[in-house]
C-alpha cells in the first residue's frame, strides 16, 4: 500500500521535474526563427505554380491533354510562374531541382534545358 | 496497485491541465520556455497513461480480482491473450486504451513537431492539452478503471463473441484510427489560433490523416470480417449504429483527404477543409459516444449511465469552439483561386467530396433519427437497412465513377476534344464488360449490374493511368519497363499509392456486389441422411457430435458437401455454451471457394441426434472484401512512404535559420 | 465567369441543401418503422417494431409452429403475447430485452421473421446476433 504511494509520489515528482527542465536549464536556447507568413504563402504560392506546370507536362506526355489544350494552357502557367518567382519568393539555396528540373527540362516544348 | 494506477491518472490530469494553461499564456506571450515546459507536460502525460495502463495490464494478467473491472471481465478460465484483450473489454479499460493512445499521438506530433514546425506547435499544445484533459477527468472522476473491491475467488468472465482473435486487434486499431483524427484537428485549430496563413498544418498533418485513416478503414474491415466469422448471421455489416460510429468519421476522413488535395494544388476549399477536419474529430467523439452512453437503446438508458452527458458536452465545447474560431478566422482562409470549370479534376474532387458528406449525413440522420423522432413525437422511430442501402446506391455508386472519371480528367479545364480520346479505352472496357455479365445472367440485379460496370470502368481506368505513365517515363529515360514502373510509382508516391487504394476500393465493391446481390439462401429441416440442394451444392445431414473445449461444450452438426458428384468436404456447424460465461455462441461454417471467391454459409439450430434446421447461404465473391483490405494496406503504404526530395524541399521551405537567442 | 461568389460555393450549398431534402422526404414518406413498448401497443395496426422483456415461458418451435412468448414493458407490467417464427439469437431466453418487427393481430403480435434481436444487457459486451 505504502509502496504504491511511494511509487506514485516518485510520479509526480518526476512529471514536475521534467516540465520544468526547461527553466531549469536556463541560459540561452537555440532558437529557430521562421520565415515570415508573407514569405511562406509566397513560397507556397511559387511551389503550387511550378508543380502546376509540372503535372500539365506530365498529363500531356502521357496523352491526357491535347496539343492545342497544351498550348493555350502552358503561357498562362508559365507566366505565373515566373511572377510568384520575381514576387520575392526566392529559391532558397540548394534547390537547383525545383526551377531546372522537370517543368522544364524533359522533353518538353521549352527551349530552355539545364542540367541536373 | 490500484493506487499507483489512481495517481498515474490524476498525474496524468494535471499535467493536462497546465499544457493547456501554460500552453495558452505561452502561445499568447510568445514565452519560449513555457512553451516547451507544456511541451513536456505533453511527454509526461504519456508518461503517467503508460504508467496506468500497465497497472491495468498486470492486474488483469495476474487476474486479481480485487479490481472490479479485472472482476467484470475475466475469469480464472480465460486463456492469457483474451485477458490481455479484456483491457478494452469494458467502458473502463476502453476509455484508458482510448487515453494512451491520444497521449502516445499527442507526444510523438510534439517530438515530430520541434524538429519540423516548432512555432506552430505553440497552440497546438494547449488544444492537444485540452483533449487530454477530457479523457483523463473521465478516468478520474467518472470512470475509473481502478475501483477495488474484496476479493472475489473467480471472475464473471469475458463475453464469448469477444473471445477471438479479430477482438485482440479490432478495437486498438480502431482506436489507433479515432484519436488518430485528433491530431490533424489539433494542428488545424493551433494554426488558426495562432492567426495562420500559410499551409503547414496541411503538410504536417498529412501523413497523420492517411495513418488513422487507414487504421480506421482497415479496422472497420476487420470488424466486418469478426461479424461474418463469429457472430455468423451471414453478413458483414448490418448499419448498426455502432458500426455506423466508425463509418461516419471514416467518409468525412475520406473527403478530408481528398479535398486537402486540392487546397495543396490550387490553394482552393480552405473553409470547407478546416469543417471537414473538426467534423471528422468531431464524428470520431460522437462515434464513441454511441457506442458507450446506450443512448440508442432508448433515451432512459442515457440518462441512466453517467458517461452519456460527459461526452456530449465535450462534443457541444468541440464543435462550438472550432465553428467560433473558424468564423472568427474567415478572413484568413478565404482563398482568391475559383473553380474553373464544371468539368476538371478540381470539379470531380468536389463531387466526390459532396456524395462522400451526403453519405455521411445520411448515415447521421438514419442514426439520430430516433432521438429526434422520441424528442418531437413521443416515440422514437428507426430506420433500416433499406433505407441505408439506398442510399449506399444512390451515392456509392456515383462515388466508384467517379473514382473512374478522375484519373483521366486534367487540372483547371478539360476539353471534350482531350476527354474523347481519354475515355475511349476504359469506357469500351466497360461496356463490353457490362454485356457479357448480362449475358451471363447478372440482369438479375440492376444496381449490381451497374456496379459491376463501373467497377470494370475505374479498373480500366486505373490500368491506363499506370500503362500511360510507364509508358511516358519509358520515352523519358530508357532503361527497362520495370524501371521505368518501379521509377514512375517512387516518384509519384502519394498519386499511385493512391491509385491502389482505389483499386482495392473497387476490389470491396465489388466483393460488396457480389454477396448481396447476387447471394442465395435456403432455410430447411434436415433428418439424419436427407439432403437439401442449395446453387450448385447438395448438403446432407449426418448427426451431431458433442465435445468438451477449454472453456465451452461444442455441440456441431456434421453437414457433408457435394458440387457436381464431388465430394467437398464435410462442414461442422453449431453452437458452444461457455461455462463461465452461462451463454451460447453460435458457430457458423463456412466453406470458402479458392477459384470462385464464392462462401458457403452454414448455420445450424436445433440441433439433434436425428434432425437439424440449417439456414444455409452462398455468398459469391465475398472473398474479394477481405482481399480487399490487403491491397488497401499495400496502397496506403506506398502512398505513406517518405519521399526524400519532397522532405528537403518542405524544410527549405518552412524551416528558417537557426538563431541564438535569450528566452 | 466568377464574381464574387464562387460557382463552387454555390453547388456545395445547392448539393447540401437538395440532400437534405431528400432524406427528410424519404424518412417522411417510405419513413422507418416506430420503436414502441407493449404498453403503448393500444390495439394500433400497421408495421412496428416492439422492444420489451421475455417473461415466463418459452414455449413452441421458431422453426415449426411459432415461438410463443411474452413481451412485457421493460420497466413496466404491461404485457402482450407474441409469436415469432424465423432465426432466434443464442442470447434469446426469458428475462433478456429483446426488439422484433411485426404488428398485432387479434391481440397477439406476430413477429417478422428474422427480426428478432436480443438487447445487449451491458451497453459494452458488443454485436447483436440475428
Amino acid at each position: 500500500m505504502t509502496a504504491e504511494l511511494v511509487l506514485g509520489a516518485l510520479l509526480a515528482a518526476a512529471a514536475v521535474v521534467f516540465v520544468a527542465v526547461p527553466f531549469i536549464r536556463g541560459g540561452e536556447t537555440t532558437v529557430t526563427e521562421e520565415p515570415a507568413q508573407e514569405t511562406l504563402v509566397a513560397a507556397e504560392e511559387r511551389d503550387r505554380a511550378l508543380a502546376e506546370l509540372k503535372e500539365l507536362e506530365f498529363d500531356h506526355r502521357t496523352g491526357k491533354i491535347t496539343d492545342e489544350d497544351y498550348r493555350a494552357l502552358v503561357q498562362p502557367l508559365r507566366r505565373r510562374a515566373a511572377r510568384s518567382l520575381a514576387n520575392g519568393a526566392t529559391l532558397p539555396e540548394g534547390t537547383p531541382e525545383l526551377a531546372s528540373e522537370q517543368h522544364f527540362s524533359e522533353g518538353s516544348t521549352s527551349s530552355s534545358r539545364s542540367d541536373r | 496497485m490500484p493506487e499507483l494506477g489512481r495517481a498515474a491518472l490524476i498525474v496524468c490530469l494535471g499535467l493536462a491541465v497546465y499544457a493547456v494553461a501554460a500552453g495558452a499564456f505561452a502561445a499568447w506571450k510568445h514565452r519560449r520556455r513555457l512553451a516547451e515546459s507544456a511541451e513536456n507536460a505533453i511527454l509526461a502525460s504519456f508518461g503517467a497513461a503508460l504508467v496506468a495502463a500497465g497497472v491495468l495490464l498486470v492486474a488483469l494478467v495476474q487476474k486479481d480480482f480485487g479490481f472490479v473491472y479485472v472482476y467484470e471481465h475475466s475469469s480464472l478460465e480465460l486463456p492469457r491473450s483474451y485477458s490481455i484483450s479484456a483491457f478494452w473489454g469494458g467502458q473502463e479499460g476502453s476509455l484508458l486504451l482510448w487515453l494512451l493512445i491520444l497521449t502516445g499521438f499527442s507526444a510523438l506530433a510534439v517530438v515530430l513537431g520541434r524538429r519540423s514546425a516548432h512555432s506552430l506547435l505553440a497552440w497546438t499544445v494547449p488544444v492537444l492539452g485540452g483533449v487530454i484533459l477530457f479523457f483523463s477527468l473521465l478516468l478520474v472522476a467518472v470512470a475509473s478503471p481502478f475501483a477495488t473491491q474484496a476479493a472475489q475467488a473467480d471472475g464473471l468472465g469475458l463475453n464469448p463473441s469477444l473471445q477471438n482473435p479479430y477482438m485482440l486487434a479490432h478495437p486498438p486499431m480502431l482506436y489507433l484510427g479515432f484519436v488518430g483524427l485528433t491530431i490533424p484537428f489539433a494542428f488545424a485549430m493551433g494554426a488558426l489560433l495562432a492567426r495562420r496563413s500559410d499551409e503547414l498544418w496541411v503538410v504536417v498533418t498529412r501523413r497523420w490523416t492517411l495513418v488513422a485513416w487507414t487504421f480506421l478503414g482497415f479496422g472497420q474491415l476487420l470488424g466486418a470480417h469478426w461479424a461474418y466469422v463469429e457472430v455468423g448471421w451471414g453478413g458483414y455489416f448490418a448499419w448498426d449504429p455502432v458500426e455506423n460510429a466508425a463509418l461516419m468519421p471514416w467518409l468525412a476522413a475520406t473527403a478530408f483527404l481528398h479535398s486537402v488535395m486540392i487546397q495543396e494544388k490550387r490553394g482552393m476549399l480552405k473553409i470547407w477543409n478546416v469543417l471537414l477536419v473538426v467534423g471528422a474529430f468531431a464524428l470520431a467523439l460522437f462515434g464513441t459516444f454511441l457506442t458507450r452512453s446506450g443512448i440508442l437503446s432508448s433515451i432512459h438508458s442515457f440518462t441512466e449511465g453517467s458517461i452519456g452527458p460527459w461526452f456530449l458536452g465535450f462534443i457541444g465545447i468541440v464543435v462550438a469552439g472550432s465553428t467560433a474560431l473558424i468564423v472568427s478566422r474567415l478572413p484568413l482562409l478565404r482563398s482568391k483561386t475559383r473553380l474553373e470549370s464544371p468539368i476538371s479534376r478540381e470539379a470531380t474532387f468536389l463531387y466526390n467530396n459532396l456524395l462522400l458528406v451526403a453519405f455521411c449525413l445520411t448515415i447521421l440522420w438514419g442514426v439520430v433519427y430516433p432521438i429526434l423522432t422520441e424528442a418531437v413525437r413521443g416515440e422514437p422511430v428507426t430506420v433500416g437497412p433499406p433505407y441505408y442501402n439506398f442510399f449506399l446506391n444512390a451515392f456509392g455508386l456515383p462515388l466508384l465513377l467517379l473514382m473512374g472519371i478522375g484519373p483521366l480528367i486534367a487540372w483547371r479545364r478539360a476539353s471534350l476534344r482531350g476527354l474523347g480520346r481519354t475515355f475511349v479505352w476504359p469506357l469500351g472496357i466497360a461496356l463490353t464488360t457490362g454485356l457479357a455479365l448480362l449475358a451471363l445472367g447478372a440482369g438479375s440485379s440492376l444496381p449490381g449490374l451497374i456496379g459491376y460496370t463501373f467497377c470494370a470502368f475505374v479498373l480500366a481506368s486505373i490500368g491506363l493511368e499506370f500503362a500511360r505513365g510507364t509508358r511516358a517515363r519509358h520515352a523519358l529515360s530508357g532503361g527497362s519497363w520495370l524501371q521505368a514502373f518501379s521509377d514512375l510509382v517512387g516518384r509519384n508516391r502519394r498519386r499511385y499509392g493512391g491509385y491502389v487504394v482505389h483499386a482495392s476500393i473497387v476490389l470491396l465493391a465489388i466483393g460488396i456486389i457480389g454477396s448481396s446481390a447476387y447471394d442465395t439462401t435456403r432455410e430447411q429441416r434436415l433428418r439424419t441422411g436427407e439432403s437439401m440442394d442449395v446453387g450448385a451444392y447438395t448438403l446432407t445431414y449426418r448427426g451431431a457430435t458433442q465435445e468438451r473445449g477449454a472453456n465451452a461444450m461444442e455441440l456441431r452438426a456434421l453437414v457433408d458437401v457435394e458440387r457436381a458428384g464431388d465430394h467437398l468436404g464435410t462442414m461442422r456447424p453449431g453452437k458452444n455454451s461457455y461455462f463461465a460465461e452461462q451463454q451460447v455462441s453460435n458457430e457458423a461454417a463456412i466453406r470458402s471457394d479458392r477459384r470462385s471467391g464464392e462462401d458457403l454459409f452454414l448455420i445450424a439450430e436445433q440441433i439433434g441426434r436425428d434432425q437439424v434446421f440449417l439456414k444455409v447461404l452462398v455468398k459469391p465473391l465475398v472473398n474479394l472484401i477481405w482481399i480487399a483490405g490487403f491491397v488497401f494496406l499495400g496502397g496506403a503504404l506506398i502512398a505513406l512512404w517518405p519521399d526524400a526530395r519532397e522532405q528537403r524541399r518542405l524544410a527549405l521551405r518552412y524551416g528558417g535559420r537557426e538563431a541564438l537567442s535569450r528566452a | 465567369m466568377a464574381r464574387r461568389a464562387s460557382p463552387a460555393r454555390l453547388v456545395v450549398a445547392l448539393g447540401v441543401a437538395a440532400m437534405l431534402a431528400v432524406f427528410l422526404v424519404y424518412t417522411a414518406i417510405a419513413g422507418g418503422t416506430p420503436q414502441l413498448r407493449p404498453s403503448e401497443l393500444n390495439g394500433r395496426t400497421g408495421e412496428v417494431a416492439l422492444i420489451g422483456k421475455v417473461v415466463g415461458r418459452v414455449s413452441g418451435d421458431a422453426r415449426g409452429s411459432g415461438l410463443r412468448f411474452r413481451l412485457r414493458d421493460v420497466e413496466g407490467t404491461a404485457a402482450v403475447p407474441v409469436v415469432y417464427r424465423g432465426s432466434v439469437p443464442d442470447l434469446f431466453r426469458s428475462g433478456r430485452d429483446i426488439s422484433l418487427r411485426g404488428e398485432l393481430r387479434n391481440g397477439t403480435f406476430v413477429g417478422e421473421p428474422g427480426t428478432l434481436v436480443t438487447k445487449c444487457p451491458s451497453k459494452y459486451t458488443d454485436k447483436k446476433q440475428t
